[in-house]
């Protein structure tokens, strides 16, 4: 019952968010420089096919109408037509999605399965030379900019080793087995940098438990050492560890939109990345609705997990 | 037998330079039922002493030497490293901060029921029968119901009898209690000083009772060290020892106690302060502040018997009679 | 008799705990404090101890009763006066170390009272700091230390001479040597007792351990769950105990020299939670003595001796003898 009402209470409190997160985009958009009449008419187009153009696509409504209409249908799950195209946005969307949160998910899994471990291993051996090597590294890993390890990742593991194929091409719909193989090498250059902030977040959330007086109980009962650090430490370290997870959905999510570029994946990011080019106004909405829902989403679980994990939160 | 013998017991603490030592030629026997009170202020090493037995001081920062047996089972090798099969070692600590000390994120009935099984090897059902049976057998109304609560639902004395389930869930011949009862109200220490003490008498079991009260000792003990800047400098028998100490320090802390019948009169205090661990005192090491001192005092000093069951570590304890002082 | 220095009268306490509910701290309780005395006020944890000196010092606002100085309730107080109470009734806390600012010098935290209130020349404040410290023994190098560089003691030394620089008449002692070593803690109640004589102090001595507050005190208020439930002389008080609680609390204190564990009254179950106080009585619960009536009908302080009050139904059946005793 209780579950309920917290989805419930945070479901609500994400409307505005997603309000808000819209209307910042879409206010930007119109102040930037630019006219998509002219992006689709050309340079030469007339004054008359302009505003007929305009019309057309409601651009000469007010500004607080054209926002009103347009959150108004995507939350019936229309998300309008491109500008460029005439296609249903919606269509574009659900089409490109899937390759990103494969994507993403991949990346996410890299993270923890990197990070999670050394950041316990590194909270076990503190300020011990393995300790002080994993956190520098960890630091650097931080640093790295994606699109950096994404191109380096794509020199050694596709051009010179070729291990993996190397960019573009990935199509989940046609070669499922062969686009997966293809996002290994960007879900590692996604990925990796997320791990290095959670073997970070882990290994303080870590030393902290395993100085408490309970581990100190559990050590005086003579439990092992694996289930003192693996099962009591960790779950209670649950909480920073969760919450740090939930920030790097929306990380990897925005970092999709660079190394999608660099990898040639037409997903979510790349959609965006062109549809700016193009000044495709709806499409750029709909992806930052889109991200802005997944965010909320996972803020959503974080949430939910909080209270599973710890029984003193009600 | 003795159950446990300790022999010359040193901690340091730190590495090369910065060494300091915490403990010094700690010896202690303790018997088969014996409860013992391990007195002292803070910094006399009492606590460094249970944490050593029970082999949770860290070995990266902290060195062990000497020699610790119990119930024919050494505590550690020669190097003062943790015996492997200490798991199966009769020893069980409680704790002094029933708030912290038990893990917040699992219920009370899985912290005991992984320490039967690991201890004892129990299966789960065996497991849950005996939690439940520990329980009740400290003294915790509905123990079923209470298996399924987490500890911030229970109260401080409550907690700490479940910290007492799970030393107990251990077997132990030889329980460490760490000031149990000093984060606690009077009445729930009475309580729980009951409770400890009849738990040692039907199972048989030794208890080495770590404490600063003296009032404690004299309720629940039966023989007494006293411990000052990491050395034995008193032990016998309870009522003796409080009756008419044998050393200084002894005295000092209970001259020191108040009670409604000293009112209006002053304190007797201890000038000075206990030195810091790593100064080195030529001779005794409480004679800077010991009130009786003379120049035979800056030699080294060795635990002399007062009589079969006593000694103290003061040249001038058979010559002085410190009981009329500490009246 | 004369107008007690501070006065409680019927004073009740209430805090918010979530939602609409309240838990009632201090449930209509009523001292005094005369002039010159140490009044002890002793409990457990959630008897309302703290909470009470804490309404009588005006810090936490009270929700019934009157608080009285000098015969006067301070709820009419204007500024001034206000200001005039504040210096007059100060405060020791129990933890030495999280009282002190550690950014701050000793000297700079004892004279802070006196900076806030503006008091004369910055010369003049440093002077009276630099004395209140030398009052407490603690040495001129000591001034300009920061807290972490000194002693458990030295710290609550230095908490005590920054009570007193406001020359206070009344002195607030919450558990103030709760946290201190036996030897440690002995320094510091002969050095109470000194200050005291020298500074002409009243002294609300608080605290859970009845050997210290009886050592220190004239005369002792016994508080259960945010009421007083006895209240007599230091003598009498430990002498012919005349409420169930407090003869349980006092053979629970483990004694030195008078240790039996026959005499000891082992009170069953815990400390009710003060959110939801039993009815009646509310040490009905515990009580050995309890009866039908002691779940229905709340009993008042009423005095049975001279100077000695005790709030039990059944004190006269329970005490008559004892207090025949203590008469003749």
């Amino acid at each position: 019952m209780r579950i309920f009402r917290v989805v419930g209470t945070c479901l609500l409190s994400a409307v505005p968010t997603l309000i808000l997160a819209t209307l910042i985009v879409f206010l930007l958009q119109r102040l930037i420089p630019g006219d998509p009449a002219v992006a689709i008419a050309g340079d030469y187009a007339t004054p008359e096919n302009l505003a007929r153009i305009r019309e057309e696509l409601g651009l000469d409504q007010p500004l607080v109408m054209q926002y009103l209409s347009w959150i108004g249908n995507a939350f019936t799950g229309d998300l309008g037509t491109s500008f460029q195209t005439g296609e249903s946005i919606t269509a574009l969307v659900l089409q490109r999605l899937p390759v990103t949160l494969v994507l993403t998910t991949m990346a996410l899994v890299v993270a923890v399965v990197i990070g999670l471990p050394a950041g316990v291993w590194a909270a076990q051996k503190v300020d011990t030379p393995f300790d002080r090597f994993l956190t520098t590294a960890a630091t650097a890993g931080i640093a790295i900019p994606n699109f950096w390890l994404g191109m380096m990742l794509i020199i050694v593991f596709a051009l010179t080793l070729g291990w993996f194929p190397g960019p573009g091409g990935v199509s989940l719909q046609s070669d499922p087995a062969q686009a997966l193989r293809g996002l290994v090498l960007p879900a590692l250059a996604l990925g990796l940098v997320g791990g290095a902030e959670i073997c970070r977040q882990v290994r303080s959330a870590m030393v902290e438990s395993l100085s408490t007086d309970y581990v100190r109980t559990h050590r005086a009962k003579g439990l092992t050492n694996r289930s003192i650090v693996w099962k009591h430490a960790l779950k209670n370290s649950s909480l920073p560890l969760a919450t740090i997870i939930g920030l790097q959905v929306s990380r990897l999510i925005g970092g999709a939109v660079v190394v999608e570029a660099v990898f040639g994946i037409s997903g979510i990011g790349s959609l965006a990345v062109e549809a700016t080019n193009q000044r495709d106004y709806g499409v750029i909405q709909a992806v930052v609705f889109v991200a802005a829902l997944i965010v909320l989403l996972t803020n959503l679980i974080v949430d939910v997990s909080y209270r599973l994990l710890d029984p003193r939160i009600s | 037998m003795a159950l446990l013998t300790v022999e010359g017991l040193q901690v340091h603490f730190g590495h090369d330079e910065n060494q300091v030592q915490a403990l010094y030629d700690v010896d202690l026997t303790i018997e088969p039922g014996e409860i013992v009170g391990l007195v002292g202020e803070s910094g006399s090493g009492k606590t460094v002493t249970s944490l050593a037995l029970m082999g949770l001081l860290d070995p990266r920062s902290s060195r062990i030497e000497g020699r610790a047996v119990l119930d024919g089972q050494p505590l550690w090798n020669e190097r003062g490293e943790r015996n492997a099969a200490r798991r199966d070692v009769p020893l069980a600590m409680v704790f002094q901060e029933p708030m912290t000390a038990l893990d917040p994120v699992f219920t009370v009935g899985s912290q005991l029921m992984e320490t039967l099984r690991t201890r004892r090897g129990m299966d789960k059902a065996q497991a849950r029968a005996e939690s439940v049976a520990l329980l009740d057998a400290v003294g915790i109304s509905d123990p079923k119901a209470r298996m399924k609560a987490y500890p911030h639902e229970l109260s401080g004395g409550m907690r700490q009898r479940v910290m007492i389930a799970i030393a107990l869930a251990c077997d132990p011949k030889l329980l460490i209690a760490d000031e149990p009862t000093t984060a606690v109200d009077v009445t729930i220490q009475a309580q729980l000083l009951d409770l400890i003490k009849s738990l040692a008498r039907e199972r048989g079991m030794s208890v080495l009772f770590v404490t600063h009260d003296l009032g404690v000792v004299s309720e629940t003990c039966d023989r007494m060290i006293t411990m000052y800047a990491g050395r034995i400098v008193e032990r016998g028998p309870v009522a003796e020892v409080l009756g008419s100490p044998g050393h200084p320090y002894t005295m000092g802390l209970l001259a020191a106690l108040p009670s409604p019948g000293s009112r209006g009169e002053r304190l007797a205090t201890i000038p000075g302060r206990v030195p810091p661990p790593g100064t080195t005192v030529e001779g005794c090491v409480f004679r800077p502040r010991c009130p009786f001192a003379v120049d035979e005092c800056t030699k080294p000093q060795d635990l002399i018997p007062l009589s079969t069951a006593r000694e103290a570590r003061c040249i001038r304890s058979r010559e002085l009679d410190f009981q009329g002082v500490a009246r | 008799m004369s107008t007690p220095l501070l006065s409680l009268e019927d004073v009740s306490v209430r805090f918010p705990v979530g939602g609409r509910r309240h838990v009632t701290a201090v449930d209509g309780v009523s001292l005094e404090l005369c002039e010159g005395e140490t009044l002890g006020l002793i409990g457990e944890s959630g008897s309302g101890k703290s909470t009470v000196a804490r309404a009588a010092m005006g810090l936490v606002p009270i929700s019934g009763g009157t608080v009285r100085w000098r015969g006067e309730d301070v709820s009419g107080f204007g500024a001034k006066e206000r200001r005039g109470f504040s210096q007059a009734v100060q405060m020791v806390f129990q933890d030495p170390h999280s009282a002190l600012d550690p950014r701050r010098t000793i000297l700079q935290s004892v004279r802070e009272p006196l900076d806030v209130m503006k008091r004369g020349e910055r010369q003049d404040r440093e002077q009276i700091a630099v004395k209140a410290l030398e009052d407490v023994g603690l040495s001129t190098q000591m001034l300009s230390r920061y807290p972490h560089q000194l002693s458990g003691g030295q710290k609550q030394r230095a908490n005590i001479a920054r009570a007193l620089v406001t020359n206070p008449q009344v002195l607030v002692c919450d558990e103030s040597v709760a946290a201190l070593d036996v030897a440690l803690q002995a320094e510091i109640l002969n050095l109470l007792q000194d200050l005291k004589a020298e500074y002409e102090l009243t002294v609300l001595f608080i605290s859970h351990d009845l050997s210290v507050v009886g050592y220190v005190a004239d005369r002792i208020s016994v508080m259960y769950l945010g009421n007083i439930v006895e209240n007599a002389t230091t003598e009498s008080l430990v002498g012919r105990s005349l409420h169930p609680y407090s003869e349980a609390l006092l053979s629970a204190q483990p004694l030195v020299h008078d240790s039996s564990a026959e005499r000891r009254i082992v009170l069953k179950g815990d400390i009710p939670s003060p959110v939801s106080p039993p009815p009646g009585c509310r040490f009905n619960t515990r009580c050995q003595f309890a009866q039908e009536g002691c779940r229905e009908e709340k009993p008042a302080l009423l005095p049975v001796l001279p100077g000695h009050s005790s709030a039990c139904l059944r004190v006269e059946e329970l005490y008559g003898e004892r207090r025949g005793k203590g008469a003749a």
